[in-house]
């Protein structure tokens, strides 16, 4: 029976360059990546060997036969796909096209999409912050909690405020990591 | 604007029907394997020319997508070939006079 072992990690969009390392060097130590679920990576026990490990990040992929398939034209094999992530492997020997962009500009076209779902995942969390404010604040008056209800609403405001600035400054290492790619040619 | 050398390499080879790996393939011995195309540049690529109007979706064939060049990408190519002949022409001009 083949030998199995799950690793436990979380790796942000932005950060699909070390994503890739990771797998790369399990692979590397005889451990194929065969699934991921959540934060959960599942590995099979291989030979050690060289390979190289790319992540698409593709959202709205309406046709995702077709798109796989000219992956796998190229010599990539589709292990699996996780919030618009498309998780392929190709032994590194192939050294020629070794990467899934062998141009600038097609790698900037998938930071912008990456930018683009940081943005919108930043904007979602805001509003809902907004909304449970408001309610509970209602709430409190309401029940006419009002000396108790200030302290209640400034300990959540506060509580808001910080829950808000550690997504921002994880969106904005975020984002500065893409720039950082962004500007760094491919070749 | 000038177009990329993926680009211009793609529209090239879209002068005959092609699907994504015989482009790249295409390209490889055009180039004499200074250029090879990554899957995810030409997948990028021909769904952004796809959408442009340069290139037209011709027909699916065991899951793959044959693109051919369309009226207005064989202008912008012909267009962009005059410009790189240009530079070419003045650079080498420029250096004959030396």
């Amino acid at each position: 029976m083949l030998e199995m072992k799950t690793i436990k990690k979380k790796f942000y969009i932005a950060d699909f360059e070390e994503e890739q390392e990771f797998l790369s060097s399990l692979h590397n130590a005889g451990w194929r990546l065969t699934d991921i679920k959540g934060k959960r990576y599942s590995f099979e026990k291989c030979d050690k060997e060289a390979v190289i490990y790319q992540i698409d990040f593709n959202p709205k992929e309406q046709r995702k036969s077709e798109y796989v398939q000219l992956f796998i034209d190229f010599g990539w094999k589709f292990i699996t796909e996780k919030d618009d992530r498309f998780y392929f492997s190709k032994p590194g020997l192939q050294c020629s096209e070794d990467q899934i962009f062998s141009d600038h500009e097609t790698k900037m076209v998938m930071c912008r999409k990456i930018i683009k779902r940081k943005l919108a995942q930043l904007i979602t969390l805001s509003v809902i912050s907004i909304i449970i404010s408001c309610v509970l604040a209602f709430n409190m008056f309401h029940y006419s909690l009002f000396p108790l209800g200030i302290i209640f609403i400034v300990s959540l405001i506060w509580l808001g405020a910080l829950i808000l600035t550690l997504y921002s400054t994880k969106y904005l290492t975020g984002f500065f990591k893409l720039k950082k790619i962004m500007d760094k040619s491919v070749n | 604007m000038p177009m990329t050398e993926t680009s211009f390499y793609i529209l090239f080879a879209l002068q005959d029907e092609m699907h994504g790996y015989n482009i790249m393939n295409y390209v490889k011995i055009l180039t004499k394997d200074e250029v090879a195309l990554g899957a995810g540049t030409v997948y990028t690529s021909l769904s952004k020319m796809e959408k442009d109007g340069l290139i037209v979706l011709v027909k699916k064939e065991s899951n793959r997508k044959f693109y051919k060049i369309t009226d207005l990408g064989r202008e912008i190519l012909e267009t962009e070939i005059l410009r790189i002949e240009r530079l070419y022409k003045n650079t080498r001009a420029y250096e004959g006079r030396e």
